[in-house]
């Protein structure tokens, strides 16, 4: 009676659990459809419906037919005939009647013809049949013959005349042009050269890459949605309709039952996406609509086999990810209203494979979704890189890995079963909200003030700007924090579970103690100065990326700026772009500003990071910076967190600040070099410890 | 074995957890020493927040004690969840059914997950069908079933695998008079020497009716434990409401002098 569950019996299990579920969700008719069919039938249904509607508009402009009244009369004979035989030698539905037009030659023949009485002759010939007018000037005063065309371009009538007349004439006068010059001139023909482009890509590379580029995004959206109804229904649907304790209570390990829906997730959502490529290359094939990409050689089996391994971990991810999310929701409705979000996350991240020029490397390989999407599609292309695009699969397979070994806490009875009490109390709110609003005016001081006083004088504005204002709202913010401290939030446990205990004193309230040990704290000072050359890569590499996506005009106009400090001293300029935004700003973001958000014990660990590093990147004042500054105020923010104190962030941010400002004035140092990666290490590796308590004062 | 053992046992059990919007931590339990032996029917009486619920989920594995211990057949609820969980048979207080399931299908569903052989199952379900006169709407979708109908088919469920002790909470909240009934009676029909079955309520006269001993708890402390001779004996109150406000009143005057 008394045996313990092994790994074979955990596994039976999980499958007994998936065949339930999946024997549920099957019945589910109305869902199946929406989420899985319907994707599958609606968009190569789209493509050929609107392949058919342009074609068709195309047919109708063709099959027009037109009349158009012609008279040559003011070009000298051999001239009209070439243009009568260039515009009857076309047979697309333009028929020309020969008539004296005089009226409107005489009004054409004016310097500045008047275009009401041309709107009337239009309209004239309009009631004529007429779709317009092709009207002959004489040569006068040196000026050379002239064709002119009126006709009412609002009307489809006028459409199709434009097009099938007005580009055959303009072929005609520039044949005729030239030909006058080579007879005239005797003129050598090598003066000008002919030009013809063949492109030498493989049809199948061309083709490859034009489907890999909207294949991922196609890939992430389709797995989102069919994967999320299965997740809704099996972990939200399971709290909505109290089902959920009586399976907890059954002699099934939970790891077991998480996996059993995991699975079920994980099969639909390669289901849904299975049937979508299917259809896709069924309707191509069968020539419903044209695909580039799907031409006579297609990408080839061994391509699409690889773009697969490459894109299989982020399959698992998203749908574990589709887990977590609908395992947070208690009903249908909540957890319908994640997936928005969620879907544009997933979007955004797929998004720069659909633009060819974002290479796949290093940095990039790392993300996830947006490395296996761009490695997709260079598999697709035939040019995928081996390093990055194994880095990519590796990376994206740890986070899959890591996502999985959590699964079993979607169905953590704890958390799932734990009731929220009427009585509201927010310890710390006040704090919270006090910081919010300095940080908010702070920034607008820096605006106003500080943009003022640096029109004075640059650098003593800055300076002014800096250790004035800055330092001055985050020592003001520390003070009225450290005051205002509630006495109802101190001591509890989830503050305890967080790190973050409420304000104790001046040095707490700026995040200036060390706990862990003073010589903790300089260790970790001291990688973060070796760690900024790299993410200093990584920011312009960020900024970069941005400027593609979120096209700006031109940057500010920083010339100005430049020259003014061009007389400063390389220890003047790292002390005024390094050491002091180094100092300051960190005691002003991550310093006050994150220990008062902190000080909510409500607020959880991840919006206050947020929240202070939107406001880090609205305080740098420039669009185009936006991503990064907004970036490091994440990582900064997360370093000071994860360490307990500022003294690492300030370090990084003064050592960041200082690899522009050197590699601007020292060109010897290269740090744009690949191995100042390993630099970062020795900051990851301290930063693995776990936050270290703070010895609570009486 | 010289002493028959204990059905449900715990001492000192408390459990404290975090209020998820106030992050605030929550007594929901306090030192809660409780004893059920085989052959009775106990009820756990108590308002609502009382503690009732989280020490059922408890027992049922669901939630893990902060402290304290608590056993089931001998096993330590902690150590040995998946063996407890053999053990009982559970029914929230908030039982669903799934919709898109017929009747006969959950209960092989549930079987298949406790490990019954095929062959087995499928002879303990038509026992069940027949037992509970279930056969009328064996294979219609719970989503179609009509609440009495819904309700034999957890209590069928929850008893598949023949626990030797039932946990039901609150198992008569939110039914009809008729279905109220059923289940008072098929409660009473488990009355049986090598079963249990452990109830929670905070209906006085079902517990006046159906319990060989009761459990008053209170602010997540049990105030009193006994047959309801014992109770009356203890409060010198005639019924359970007399008994309870006794108790309370005693245990607020207790809590005040010390």
């Amino acid at each position: 009676m008394s045996r313990r569950p092994g790994s074979g019996d955990t596994l039976r299990l999980a499958l007994v659990v998936a065949k339930g579920e999946f024997r549920r969700l099957l019945r589910d008719k109305k869902a199946i459809l929406l989420a899985v069919v319907l994707p599958i039938l609606a968009y190569p249904a789209f493509l050929l419906a609107s392949q058919k509607l342009n074609s068709l508009g195309q047919r109708q402009i063709e099959e027009r037919e037109v009349l158009v009244a012609r008279d040559l009369g003011g070009l000298p004979a051999p001239l009209a005939e070439a243009v009568r035989a260039r515009l009857d030698a076309r047979d697309e539905g333009v028929r020309f009647d020969e008539r004296e037009i005089a009226g409107a030659r005489e009004v054409l023949e004016t310097k500045a013809p008047d275009k009401e009485r041309l709107r009337d002759w239009a309209e004239d010939a309009r009631g004529e049949a007429y779709a317009g007018l092709l009207v002959a000037l004489a040569a006068k005063d040196g000026a050379p013959p002239a064709l002119h065309l009126v006709f009412d371009g609002a009307g489809e009538d006028g459409i199709a005349l434009s097009t099938q007349v007005l580009g055959p004439l303009r072929q005609l006068a520039d044949e005729l042009e030239s030909e006058a010059y080579a007879a005239r001139l005797g003129a050598d023909p090598a003066v000008s050269f002919a030009f013809q482009s063949f492109d030498a890509a493989p049809p199948k590379d061309r083709q490859g890459l034009a489907l890999g580029r909207f294949l991922p995004l196609i890939a992430v959206l389709v797995l989102l949605s069919g994967g999320a109804f299965a997740a809704i229904d099996t972990f939200a649907g399971e709290r909505e309709q109290g089902t959920l304790e009586t399976l907890l209570s059954q002699p099934v390990p939970t790891i077991a039952l998480a996996w059993g829906k995991y699975l079920v997730v994980l099969a639909t959502a390669i289901a849904a996406w299975i049937g979508n490529v299917v259809s896709l290359v069924l309707s191509a094939s069968l020539g419903l609509f044209d695909l580039p990409g799907l031409g006579v050689e297609g990408p080839g089996t061994a391509r699409i086999l690889l773009a697969g391994l490459v894109f299989l971990p982020t399959v698992v991810l998203i749908s574990a990810s589709l887990c977590f999310l609908a395992a947070r929701a208690r009903s249908f409705r909540e957890a319908q209203a994640y997936l928005l979000p969620a879907t544009l996350v997933g979007a955004a991240l797929a998004s720069p494979a659909a633009a060819a020029d974002v290479q796949l490397d290093l940095l990039l390989a790392l993300v996830p979704l947006a490395g296996p999407s761009l490695a997709l599609r260079d598999a697709f292309a035939g040019n995928l890189q081996w390093l990055p695009a194994a880095l990519a699969f590796l990376s994206s397979s740890v986070y899959a890995a890591l996502a999985l070994r959590r699964i079993a806490v979607t169905l953590d009875a704890e958390r799932l079963l734990a009731s929220p009490s009427p009585k509201g109390m927010d310890a710390g709110a006040d704090t919270a909200q006090r910081s919010i609003r300095t940080a908010l005016v702070a920034v607008a001081a820096v605006y106003l003030a500080g943009g003022w006083l640096q029109s004075l004088d640059l650098v003593w504005g800055l300076v002014a700007t800096l250790w004035g204002l800055v330092l001055g709202a985050a020592l003001w913010l520390a003070r009225a924090n450290l005051r205002g401290r509630g006495t109802a939030d101190r001591a509890l446990p989830a503050n305890a579970a967080r790190g973050v205990g409420p304000i104790t004193s001046l040095k707490d309230a700026l995040q200036v103690c060390t706990p862990g040990g003073v010589s903790r704290h300089v260790a970790l000072a001291l990688s973060a100065v070796f760690a900024a050359p790299a993410l200093a890569q990584a920011g312009r590499h960020l900024v970069e990326l941005q400027s593609r996506f979120l096209p700006l005009p031109g940057g500010a106009d920083l010339e100005p700026i430049a020259r003014a400090l061009e007389s400063l001293s390389l220890p003047a300029l790292v002390a005024l772009f390094a050491i002091s935004p180094g100092i300051t700003e960190e005691l002003l973001f991550r310093g006050a500003v994150l220990r008062g958000l902190f000080a909510r014990a409500r607020a959880g660990i991840l919006p206050p990071l947020v929240f202070q590093a939107a406001v880090f990147a609205v305080m740098h004042a420039s669009i185009h910076r936006l991503a990064i500054t907004f970036s490091l105020g994440l990582l900064l923010g997360a370093i000071t967190y994860r360490s307990g104190a500022l003294w690492t962030a300030i370090a990084l941010h003064a050592a960041y600040n200082a690899c522009a400002v050197l590699t601007d004035r020292v060109p010897t140092l290269d740090l744009a070099h690949p191995l100042w990666w390993l630099g970062t290490l020795p900051l990851a590796l301290l930063l693995l410890r776990p936050r270290p308590a703070l010895r609570a004062r009486p | 074995m010289s002493e028959p053992q204990l059905a449900v046992e715990t001492e000192r059990l408390a459990k404290t957890y975090l209020d998820r919007a106030t992050k605030e931590p929550v007594h929901a339990l306090k030192e809660l020493s409780l004893s059920c032996r085989y052959g009775e029917i106990y009820g756990l009486l108590g308002p609502n927040g009382a503690g009732k619920s989280t020490t059922l989920r408890i027992l049922s594995t669901m939630l893990a004690p902060s402290s304290g211990w608590a056993k089931v057949d001998g096993l330590d609820v902690r150590e040995e969840p998946l063996e407890v969980r053999r053990r009982i048979g559970f029914l929230s207080a908030t039982t669903g059914l799934y919709a898109r399931l017929t009747p006969r299908e959950t209960l092989q569903y549930f079987g298949a997950l406790h490990g019954m052989e095929p062959a087995a199952l499928e002879a303990r379900v038509d026992e069940l069908l027949d037992a509970f006169r279930m056969h009328e709407f064996a294979d219609r979708r719970c989503e179609h079933l009509s609440s009495g109908q819904k309700q034999r088919t957890s209590i069928a469920r929850a008893v598949l695998h023949d626990p030797p002790l039932l946990i039901l909470d609150e198992p008569t909240t939110g039914l009809d008079i008729l279905a109220t009934g059923d289940m008072i009676e098929f409660i009473e029909a488990r009355r049986d020497s090598r079963r249990c079955v452990l109830f929670s309520t905070h209906v006085l006269s079902e517990a006046e009716r159906l319990c060989d001993r009761i459990g008053v708890i209170h602010h997540g402390r049990l105030l009193a434990s006994g047959t309801l001779a014992e109770l009356r004996e203890d409060t010198g109150e005639e019924w359970l409401d007399g008994i309870f406000k006794a108790l309370v009143r005693r245990a607020e005057a207790g809590s005040a002098t010390t």
